[in-house]
């Protein structure tokens, strides 16, 4: 949790607000107060001169050197004259409220600019703490993507390895399966060929026991050998791409054996006919021999 | 129903005929030549159609005929089918026989008779091949 962090402009506008509205309230009203006074001062003093001016007037008015009638004019202009001084001084004390009424209306004018003008203040303010907090927020949402992005970085490391590793036992199994494949193959091939020794063994026995003389019978026998040598010969080992030393032995050594089982020399010795089938059997083998040699071999 | 009689020792070969064929078709099947000799005797007359492999089992055949006609012991069938009969029945049962075989090569070579006869290799597409012809010699007799 990352502390909130005030923006220093905030304590600067606080101050430079509170010194503004001190002084402007200070000079306000001191504007004010001295403002008062004058015309206070003035209207008193304007009072007093006119007071003096009415007793100079009344003590004139009853000096009795004068003639009555000069007199009586005198007193009418005196007083006419008196008149308009209160009049005036009526008129002063009137605009000495009028300046008192500006005096204040200005004052309060002020007040209120200046309680705009915190309130402004206070706007920016706010405004600045809500910049503030989301700036704060911003580096805390950034932390916390950083960390995040940490986190995936580790996952995608982890997932990587994990992927390098299926793709290596992937890769181990293909290759112990194709290896299975080839075993599979191999086995097949073999138990082609030994499928065939088996027969010719059959037949090398009745043949043996009937003295290597060609019967009826034994023509049924040859045909399904040779059904078997056919298909072999057809598929030519195709399956098989290449072949260890040791197999490629086993297998010239199984067709071998065919060979010898048949004994095809015997065979032509004792008999003249009935030979066709059992020489192309003798064929169908050396071709099969001839195969396994040309099979590629693997050390 | 049409008949059709097949010479066949492979039977995959045969069990794919038949299901191509359908069940229009009555489909009997031997796989050496005494089986076909004997087929033929009782039931010769019914065929429509006859479908011959070369390289069948010789069973039945003597050791001279064996000698003769390795490995092409269908002929010696077709040789059993026709024995004995009028040019005209020799030309109708050929006209209604149809060598399906991987000898065929080794059929021409020899020199062999084949006038008359159908002949389709055996290779990867040829079931279709036989059985269009198998229709043809049916719809045709």
């Amino acid at each position: 949790m990352i502390p909130f962090k005030k923006h220093p402009i905030i304590s600067t506008l606080i101050c430079i607000a509170i010194f503004f509205v001190v002084i402007l309230f200070i000079c306000s009203y001191c504007n004010h107060r001295s403002t008062n006074r004058h015309c206070r001062e003035n209207m008193n003093e304007i009072s007093l001169y006119l007071k003096e001016a009415k007793k100079e007037i009344e003590v004139c008015a009853h000096c009795k050197h004068m003639p009555n009638i000069i007199r009586r004019n005198v007193y009418n202009e005196l007083n006419s004259l008196l008149t308009e001084l209160d009049r005036a001084r009526n008129e002063l004390v009137k605009q000495c409220y009028k300046t008192f009424d500006a005096n204040t209306v200005t004052f309060l004018i002020t007040f209120v600019s200046a309680l705009f003008f915190t309130l402004f203040i206070t706007y920016i303010m706010f405004h600045i703490n809500k910049y503030c907090e989301l700036q704060n927020l911003s580096e805390k949402y950034n932390v916390k993507i950083e960390k995040a992005d940490k986190q995936i970085r580790t996952a995608d490391n982890k997932i990587n390895e994990l992927e390098n590793r299926i793709t290596k036992a992937n890769e181990e199994w293909n290759d112990k399966l194709q290896s299975q494949e080839y075993m599979l193959k191999l086995e097949t091939e073999r138990n082609k060929l030994i499928e065939i020794l088996n027969l010719i063994s059959v037949l090398g026995s009745h043949l043996a026991l009937s003295g290597y003389t060609i019967k009826q019978e034994y023509t049924t026998l040859v045909y399904m050998i040779q059904r078997k040598t056919r298909s072999l010969l057809n598929e030519k080992f195709n399956e098989v791409k290449s072949i260890s030393e040791k197999e490629k032995t086993e297998f010239t050594r199984i067709i071998t054996d065919c060979i010898t089982y048949l004994n095809i020399d015997n065979l032509k010795e004792l008999n003249k006919v009935g030979l066709v089938p059992f020489e192309q059997l003798y064929g169908d083998l050396n071709d099969i021999r001839r195969l396994i040699k040309n099979i590629p071999q693997h050390v | 129903m049409k008949r059709v009689l097949f010479i066949e020792d492979d039977g995959l070969i045969y069990e794919t005929l038949r299901d191509e064929l359908g069940s229009e078709y009555d489909t009997v099947r031997v796989s050496s030549f005494a089986a076909a000799k004997g087929r033929w005797d009782r039931e010769g007359d019914t065929f429509d159609c006859i479908v011959l492999d070369l390289m069948i089992n010789p069973l039945g055949l003597e050791l001279e005929e064996t000698d003769k006609y390795t490995p092409l012991f269908g002929m010696a069938v077709l040789q059993y089918f026709t024995e004995g009969r009028s040019e005209k029945d020799i030309i109708q049962i050929k006209k209604k026989t149809i060598i399906y075989s991987g000898y065929i090569g080794v059929l021409r070579d020899r020199g062999l008779d084949i006038s008359n006869l159908e002949c389709v290799p055996k290779d990867g597409d040829s079931i279709e091949e036989v059985v269009k012809k198998i229709r043809t010699i049916c719809t045709r007799n």
